[in-house]
């Protein structure tokens, strides 16, 4: 829903509100999709997921897809790595978006692996000009091999390097710059990671370049001790909302998606939640224009 | 210190068996000093306990998956020693696959053939068997899809072609040879039985087809047989050679009317996908 009232500031598509499409919702979210009932605007797939040969989880995205935009959201891409770039991957990831025509593909600022092993995580990178260089060529490469630009999300971080040189915030803004990239948002990540090392989330999303922003992500998290950890196993916290209506006042009208991946409740609970988001999106920007226009989650969006 | 340098040290403490602080304290460096170089800690966590959150996080999450595909080998062993299995698979077996739907490919083989598997083999001896059944259906889960052969492509073939017939499968169609019961264990882990650790579970040679149809995983008992003209048959053999197998079996006035009904079953499950003559 682009609109000359709403300020749009990159150049990815304006979907509304989604949500991650899991294994456990496809038979609510095939049945809803069939009825026309499907109160989300679009999907977010994991990719790793439906990189198989067949079977029900092809089917089902194709399915999905029929009815609504999907963006594919990668784990493994690794563009921190020391490790060569996974050719296999990157074919794999290739098929799967000319398979699929998602309105984006995205993946995490970070590395995963080292030495050929897999740690199945999103590790925080240094921050400092060698490492900036270093992940945006990846990035670039990956570009170039899939013919068009992705976005990389900041990642919730439980340790920092002593070799920073910068904040994250200004790491993120230089490796998207010399990557000439977009950036995926995590608003929750913000929040998470500014309670572990003791920044402040607002002056993070208010360095964001507004003009990358691809997309923004809101999801729950855990208390373990003293660290907030990027769980996804709860609904968004107050605090998170209240994050999210500054970050979209600060980038615009974004696409926004909400991630539940543990403790997985109901579909419909998944819809309230994006429903919130919409409510919130709305507030914002019928405060800014007076206009009163709504953004997705059930609205049809162009 | 460049990049590479610190990924690696990174990587060897997350994934130590033993934990953090205990692979530090081994390596002759209790205190972390070469993490702490690279590392911060404040008041609130130190570094090694930093580093510890990804190390649990990376066991837990491969726990969690390993414990998904292989459902019945967890209810076996019991939450503790399925802890340890996964412990020491991953010595042998980390992870190299960007998909954690490969985490767990090389466990058949370890709790086969790996010396250090010995004690989950003991008083367990079929515990590969069940292992490897279970990768069986996680594999046809996802192979890729292929339209079943209709009955009228059957049909077609011409009575002086029929010995020149070969065969192309779904792919994701398995012959699993098992020595063991794990067809039933899984039955039974999957119908929410409690496991007991007293049972004698006794040998039981025979094999299991599983396939999909659809997106339904499927599986069946095959009889020795069978077994044999569907291996002949997946090997690429003729319908002339997979009749002259089953004829060592039965005998020559059985076998043509045997073979013809086994492929007359294959292709009413879908089993079949294709044929060439020639």
């Amino acid at each position: 829903m682009r609109s000359a009232s709403h300020p749009l500031h990159s150049d990815a598509p304006l979907l509304g509100v989604g949500v991650g499409l899991r294994p456990s919702h496809y038979p609510e979210v095939l049945a809803a999709a069939a009825r026309g009932e499907l109160q989300v605007d679009w999907f977010e797939a994991l990719s790793e997921n439906y990189m198989v040969p067949g079977g029900r989880p092809p089917r089902v995205l194709d399915d999905v897809r029929s009815h609504v935009p999907v963006v594919l959201h990668g784990v493994s891409l690794d563009v921190g790595s020391v490790d060569p770039l996974n050719e296999t991957y990157l074919d794999a990831l290739s098929a799967l978006a000319q398979r699929v025509e998602p309105a984006w593909i995205s993946d995490h600022l970070c590395w995963t692996a080292v030495d050929g092993i897999r740690l199945h995580d999103l590790l925080p990178l240094p921050y400092n000009g060698d490492v900036i260089r270093h992940v945006a060529a990846r990035i670039r490469r990956v570009q170039d091999r899939l013919g068009r630009r992705i976005a990389i999300e900041n990642v919730s971080s439980y340790l920092s390097h002593r070799d920073d040189e910068l904040t994250e915030w200004e790491f993120l803004d230089a490796v998207a710059a010399e990557a000439d990239c977009g950036i995926l948002l995590d608003v929750n990540n913000v929040f998470v990671s500014a309670h572990n090392h003791g920044f402040d989330a607002l002056r993070y999303i208010d360095a964001v370049p507004a003009e990358r922003v691809f997309q923004i992500h809101l999801a729950g998290h855990s208390r373990h001790g003293d660290l907030l950890i990027d769980t996804h196993d709860h609904p968004v916290c107050d605090e998170v909302w209240t994050l999210y209506a500054h970050a979209l006042r600060r980038v615009g009208a974004v696409s926004t998606l909400i991630e539940w991946d543990a403790n997985i409740p109901a579909f419909d609970r998944l819809e309230a939640e994006a429903l919130r988001a919409s409510a919130v999106y709305d507030g914002v920007f019928a405060a800014a224009t007076g206009s009163g226009a709504k953004l997705g989650a059930g609205h049809a969006v162009g | 210190m460049p990049l590479a340098e610190i990924q690696t040290m990174l990587r060897q403490l997350i994934t130590a068996p033993e934990g953090v602080a205990q692979a530090l304290a081994e390596a002759g460096d209790p205190e972390g000093a070469v993490l702490l170089r690279r590392v911060r800690g404040d008041a609130r966590l130190s570094a090694i306990g930093r580093v510890e959150v990804y190390a649990n996080a990376y066991f837990e999450r491969i726990h969690e998956c390993l414990a998904s595909d292989y459902p019945a080998v967890h209810w076996a062993l019991g939450e503790a020693w399925f802890r340890d299995l996964v412990t020491a698979y991953l010595i042998a077996h980390p992870s190299r696959h960007p998909s954690l739907r490969f985490a767990g490919a090389e466990l058949p083989g370890y709790l086969a053939r790996d010396p250090r598997a010995a004690p989950f083999r003991r008083g367990r001896r079929w515990l590969a068997d069940l292992a490897r059944y279970e990768w069986a259906l996680v594999d046809a889960f996802d192979a890729a899809d292929v339209e079943p052969l209709p009955l009228a492509a059957l049909q077609s073939i011409a009575p002086e072609a029929w010995g020149s017939l070969r065969f192309t499968f779904h792919p994701a169609l398995q012959l699993v040879a098992l020595e063991w019961p794990a067809r039933g264990l899984r039955e039974a882990c999957d119908a929410g039985s409690a496991w007991d650790p007293d049972a004698e579970i006794h040998p039981a040679p025979g094999a299991t087809l599983v396939w999909r149809r659809d997106e339904r995983v499927l599986h069946r008992a095959v009889g020795p047989v069978e077994f044999e003209a569907l291996a002949c048959g997946l090997a690429g053999r003729c319908f002339a050679e997979i009749c002259e197998r089953v004829a060592a079996q039965l005998g020559d006035d059985e076998a043509p009317a045997r073979a013809a009904g086994w492929l007359a079953d294959w292709q009413r499950a879908g089993l079949l996908a294709g044929l060439a003559i020639g």
